[in-house]
């Protein structure tokens, strides 16, 4: 991928608070106008990646660019391009929706006073808080607090939109209603955001990175990693005496593993291959062959968590 | 987004430090005059420095006529003035910037385009101005006219306001320390602490320590020893010689160091 396609490039970025390394040579490359996932555990390092991106904190050590410039010498500037929600969002409570929103927008634009107005009464629909929008602050929910946060990420037509868990406080209207928002705003631009709601993930991102303590453990498209990188599982379920054709299919060269299971009569095999043309055709006859009956059949739907789940314990091994 | 939407707005032009301030300044004037904190803090004031002065007056007459004795108002006035505004600054200013921080109100206005410098500075203008004119100007001026009503009469009005001004510069060295406090640390208690502990070190210790009057700013305000020395506010107000400059150019040099430290410091954190 040509450097010049890329929003976010980080080479080797580390970040260490004390003897604590938080960030360890991070190389993230995040391509324009995708939807980008950036997933991990607790304390894997993304709000730090993020912080270090915003020029709210400084890295130790490696660098990083943003639509072409440093995020250590070109912070401010940088900044006049993004939105940002932060993972906990949080302003002055003294102000109204409305004020924070013209407040937020007066850091981009000085006027005029109609244009910056018609920019937050969009915003303001596009979050649904027509009916809160001059109510102070202060009395407002975590989902409100949530779609304000948005809304004001969102007021400066930002080139790269980075959210914090932008799903989080909101219930499932709401969760609905932002994967819509950044399905609509990707035509213009490009969202960089974590989460832990894999399901969204699957649903709107085109590109997925996993960070483990600190680490970058694995950057893919959401196909590739779906697809585990040749990783395929079937599922086999058979009646029968088993043991001779499961030495069998464990010596083919094109088969990785088995996890075999056993209830009563009944025994299921989750069977890892390499080579998807070489099991649709040869695994089920040499089953058969075998004197099995086959009650089930076919390749197993793979869903993120498991992905995730299977990829960050490999990481701690 | 479309160029045609974007072009209609007319973008920020600051550059440089000043990047974000203009609409910084803006918010932190709306947060002190466009609601109730403004005359909220005035009518405090108004209680504490301009009624206390108005009970002062009468009670000084009376006891004058009786042939008794009491401290002149002026000199009373740089300590209400002064010293209670001092510990007013205090508590006022240490929410300023620990309290940002805190709210993570900071950390959001800094993912914005604004520098860390323009952030810091515009807490500072707006809250001194803020605090000025609530707690040292609009009482300063009534305290004028009560004054010139009382059999006192009509001070030199060019004397009175540099005698105001005295007061002011001691009033912004403690905001400015406590805005510097609020850079260095992240606790209320040491941001309002460590410059409380050091009023009493200064007043108390000028006793033991008499040069301690001449590298603090407690003698612009009130005299810690008012036998021996008028305060600065007290010479210009009366029109009498001014015991030292020295006050006066260390004070200034403290805020100007204070301020130098805070953005220094300010633009290091990590947020």
């Amino acid at each position: 991928m040509n450097s010049n396609d890329l929003v976010i490039s980080t080479e080797g970025l580390s970040k260490s608070f004390g003897e604590v390394k938080a960030l360890k040579s991070l190389n993230l490359r995040v391509p324009q106008k995708s939807i980008f996932a950036f997933l991990g555990p607790n304390g894997a390092g993304k709000t730090t990646t993020i912080k270090l991106l915003l020029g709210l904190i400084k890295p130790t050590s490696g660098s990083g660019k943003i639509l072409g410039m440093d995020i250590a010498r070109n912070s401010v500037e940088i900044r006049s391009h993004i939105g940002y929600l932060p993972q906990d969002s949080r302003f002055y409570e003294h102000m109204s929706a409305r004020q924070t929103l013209d407040y937020t927008a007066r850091f981009f634009y000085t006027g005029p006073q109609s244009a910056i107005d018609k920019r937050v009464d969009e915003m303001i629909e596009l979050v649904g808080l027509e009916g809160k929008a001059d109510r102070p602050i202060k009395g407002f929910s975590g989902g409100e607090l949530q779609r304000l946060g948005i809304a004001q990420a969102e007021v400066n037509y930002p080139d790269l939109l980075i959210l914090d868990e932008p799903a989080a406080n909101l219930d499932p209207q709401g969760r609905r209603d932002v994967l819509d928002v950044m399905s609509r705003i990707r035509k213009h631009a490009t969202i960089f955001y974590c989460t832990h709601i894999l399901d969204d993930v699957q649903r709107v991102s085109d590109q997925v990175a996993i960070i483990n303590q600190g680490q970058l453990v694995t950057q893919a498209s959401i196909e590739e990693l779906l697809a585990g990188k040749g990783d395929l599982v079937y599922s086999v379920t058979l009646k029968g005496d088993a043991q001779r054709a499961y030495t069998q299919v464990h010596q083919l060269p094109w088969v990785s593993g088995i996890d075999a299971s056993q209830d009563g009569e009944q025994t299921t095999w989750q069977v890892s291959v390499t080579d998807e043309a070489a099991a649709e055709d040869q695994l089920m006859g040499l089953l058969v062959a075998n004197g099995l009956k086959v009650s089930n059949f076919g390749r197993k739907e793979q869903r993120l968590e498991d992905i995730f789940i299977n990829i960050i314990e490999r990481s701690e091994k | 987004m479309s160029a045609s939407a974007l072009g209609e707005f007319q973008t920020v032009r600051e550059k440089g430090w000043r990047r974000g301030l203009g609409n910084l300044l803006q918010g932190e004037y709306s947060a002190w005059f466009k609601s109730s904190k403004w005359w909220k803090h005035l009518a405090m004031w108004f209680s504490i420095i301009n009624v206390m002065m108005i009970i002062l007056i009468i009670a000084n007459s009376k006891i004058v006529q009786e042939g008794g004795e009491m401290p002149d108002p002026i000199f009373m006035y740089g300590i209400f003035g002064g010293m209670f505004v001092a510990f007013g600054v205090m508590v006022i200013m240490q929410r300023v910037l620990i309290g940002e921080k805190h709210a993570g109100t900071a950390a959001w206005v800094l993912s914005k385009p604004v520098t860390r410098t323009a952030f810091v500075t515009s807490r500072l203008i707006v809250n001194s101005i803020a605090i000025l004119l609530t707690s040292v100007i609009v009482p300063g001026v009534i305290f004028y006219i009560t004054l010139g009503l009382s059999a006192t009469g009509w001070l030199s009005p060019l004397g009175y306001i540099v005698g105001l001004l005295m007061i002011s510069l001691h009033t912004f060295f403690w905001i400015a320390l406590v805005w510097m406090m609020g850079t260095l640390f992240e606790s209320s208690a040491m941001a309002i602490g460590i410059p409380m502990a050091l009023y009493f070190v200064l007043w108390m210790g000028s006793g033991t320590f008499p040069w301690l009057v001449y590298v603090s700013p407690l003698l612009l305000s009130f005299s810690p020893a008012p036998e021996q020395m008028n305060a600065l506010s007290v010479s210009f107000m009366l029109g009498e010689p001014v015991f030292s400059w020295i006050p006066l150019i260390v004070t200034a040099a403290y805020c100007v160091i204070f301020v130098a430290v805070a953005i220094l410091r300010f633009n290091r954190q990590e947020f």
